[in-house]
């Protein structure tokens, strides 16, 4: 069941299958990921999502298969191509990891003293640009063990768009964040979205983010090892052919309370 | 009030009734908690075939213990036939057992079970791994230099100077106090064997040698692995947990270049002039005895250390400590890159830094004896 390839793909995920050593995560995936788009990954705890992310930005090689960006593959471009192509790309981790020696600014300013000829100054400033934009102006020299849970993943959001990335990946963006932070986070990044023309791919099960701000999501199901459903997720929610997928969407499960003895 | 001392009424009990042919009824009374779990051969009062009726209307207390054992019967008649029914239960205990049947089947993956061939031969690529990743490191470092030599301007000064103050000065107090107690030792041993000789001076020449050629770089590593290279482990292995490592690879860092390198040099050159200076504290260590115990004075001692350390011996010192220096630092960024994703990974790979430094570090020591030994120096 390949899809139909389309030259507009930004990201093309093509028969991946990953594993550790010999145990297999996934199997045969096929999605395509459009340009400015909020794309989702979603699926029950342990079955693969974050395990796709890193297969994804390059930190783990597929088993079988291949991911292409703009009909370039990525798969089998040597380290100088890799690194090319990764310059386009911004990632939010879990727990943000920020660089723990470096202050707020010192991290943005990291990757553009790399990649930039910008003077010292101009960086300081873009740095102090890029956590304003995230509502973190005036913390540019604080460390991040200083500041909260919430304000180290919007920071942690800025460095991602240090090089004015096209490509924003997040792993699991709202976790232990409260609701209104969450909810802040999630509109932020269709501000994003819709100011950078940026495509984004969001790993969450959170199905407040899922329904406020995905526009397409696929499903990997733990069980069959597989995508089990793709499409937009309130329309899946409502009518997926797979019931699994609707109960995850509507937030059922079969409990053992519903069995009362009889 | 204790329910040990309590009468026979509450502790669990279990009757079994046969009202008529086919049914039988099990009721529990008494009180069922963890603590007074009974141990009644439960299996043995399931009948072969027909209904099964539970009940325990006058159960004082009941906790996890009636459920478990509930769960327990049910599963002995899975299969067999007998029907079982729940209802006379209270609807707390039937609800748990239900709730601890619900739980679907799922493959879970079985341990491995392998024969100590198959174990033996896993150890044995595991150890072709890491040396694998050993060599690898060993070369990416160097070309790591290569690279930075190249684009200084990736080079981060300010965090190199840090490091270079924790792997130098701040090492002085510790270091000072070895040396120290060292040159000590060394010249208290000799003093008590050159005594009966009457040639109490020479202690002056066995401390000055024996710390210029080995103990001041022997003891400057050891104490310097256990607390740089560990230092490096843990910082890099957490690093790696909390994704920082992963954060600076999808940058286009590499980790080598960004955390190994500015490490190893800073060890690398450090060693060496830590190593003087433990020189320095042992040969004071040694006068120190030399004064008190067998009345040389000061200078006398100096001359004589003056006389026979020569600089190659101090050299000799030297070039071991900037090796035993990158050993150091090399172990503590190799396993800390490569460390596991969990807290106890850090543990770890901290613990196999320091064991693997100091193995090196001796084995690489008994290298260079061999080598001053061919090449008479």
């Amino acid at each position: 069941m390949t899809p139909p390839r389309s030259s507009a793909a930004r990201i093309d995920v093509r028969n991946l299958t990953m594993a550790y050593g010999s145990r297999v995560v996934m199997q045969e995936m096929n999605f395509q990921i459009h340009r400015g788009e909020v794309f989702v990954i979603m699926g029950g705890s342990g079955c693969g999502k974050s395990t796709l992310m890193k297969h994804l930005i390059g930190l783990l090689e597929p088993a079988e298969g291949a991911i292409l960006y703009d009909n370039v593959n990525f798969t089998t471009a040597d380290e100088d191509e890799r690194h090319a192509m990764r310059r386009s790309f911004g990632v939010l981790y879990q727990a943000g990891a920020l660089w723990g020696s470096m202050t707020l600014a010192e991290n943005i300013a990291l990757p553009l003293e790399q990649y930039t000829s910008l003077s010292r100054r101009d960086i300081r400033e873009v740095a102090s640009f890029k956590l304003a934009l995230v509502g973190l102006n005036g913390f540019e020299d604080f460390y991040p063990a200083e500041i909260s849970g919430g304000m180290r993943k919007r920071a942690a959001l800025a460095r991602a768009m240090a090089l004015d990335p096209d490509i924003l990946f997040f792993d699991e963006p709202s976790a232990g964040l409260d609701p209104i932070s969450s909810a802040r986070l999630d509109d932020l990044i269709v501000q994003l979205r819709d100011s950078l023309g940026a495509t984004i791919v969001i790993v969450t099960h959170e199905l407040a983010s899922i329904f406020a701000i995905g526009d397409r999501c696929v499903y990997l199901d733990v069980e069959s090892k597989r995508i089990t459903a793709e499409g937009h997720p309130r329309e899946l929610a409502e009518s997926s052919d797979d019931e699994k997928v609707r109960e995850f969407l509507n937030r059922q499960a079969e409990t053992p309370a519903d069995h009362q003895p009889s | 009030m204790s329910s040990r001392s309590a009468s026979a009424s509450t502790s669990p009990t279990v009757v079994a009734k046969n009202p008529k042919s086919g049914v039988r009824i099990l009721h529990f009374g008494g009180r069922w908690t963890v603590e007074t779990m009974p141990e009644i051969d439960l299996l043995a009062l399931i009948p072969e075939k027909g209904l099964l009726r539970l009940e325990a209307g006058e159960a004082e207390a009941v906790d996890t213990s009636l459920a478990m054992t509930v769960t327990r019967l049910m599963e002995a008649t899975d299969g067999t036939g007998v029907k079982v029914d729940l209802s006379g239960l209270p609807v707390s205990v039937s609800n748990l057992v239900l709730l601890a049947r619900a739980v679907p089947e799922q493959d879970v993956p079985k341990p491995e079970t392998t024969s100590f061939i198959t174990e033996a031969g896993k150890k044995a690529m595991a150890l072709w791994t890491s040396l694998e990743v050993a060599l690898s490191f060993f070369g990416e470092s160097f070309l790591a230099l290569g690279r930075t030599l190249r684009h200084p301007k990736t080079f981060r000064l300010r965090e190199f100077l840090v490091l270079l103050g924790d792997c130098g000065f701040r090492a002085l107090p510790i270091v000072s106090l070895l040396a120290f107690l060292t040159g000590l030792i060394l010249a208290f041993v000799g003093a008590i064997q050159l005594r009966v000789f009457g040639a109490d001076v020479y202690v002056a020449d066995l401390v000055g040698l024996a710390m210029s050629r080995e103990m001041a770089a022997l003891m400057t590593s050891m104490i310097m692995s256990g607390r740089s290279g560990a230092a490096f482990a843990a910082h890099l292995g957490t690093m790696k947990v909390s994704e920082e490592i992963d954060a600076l690879s999808t940058f286009g860092f590499k980790p080598v270049d960004m955390l190994a390198l500015p490490r190893l040099l800073a060890l690398t050159l450090m060693m060496p002039l830590l190593t003087l200076y433990a020189n320095l504290m042992g040969y004071l260590g040694g006068a120190v005895i030399g004064y008190s115990m067998l009345d040389i004075s000061y200078s006398q001692y100096l001359f004589e250390t003056q006389t026979i350390v020569t600089t190659r011996d101090i050299s000799i010192g030297l070039v071991k400590s900037a090796v035993f220096g990158f050993i150091i630092a090399a172990c503590g960024c190799v396993q800390g890159i490569h460390c596991g994703q969990d807290a106890a990974a850090v543990g770890h790979a901290t613990t196999r830094a320091v064991v693997l430094s100091i193995t090196l570090i001796v084995v690489a020591d008994a290298v260079f004896a061999v080598i001053c030994e061919v090449l008479k120096i």
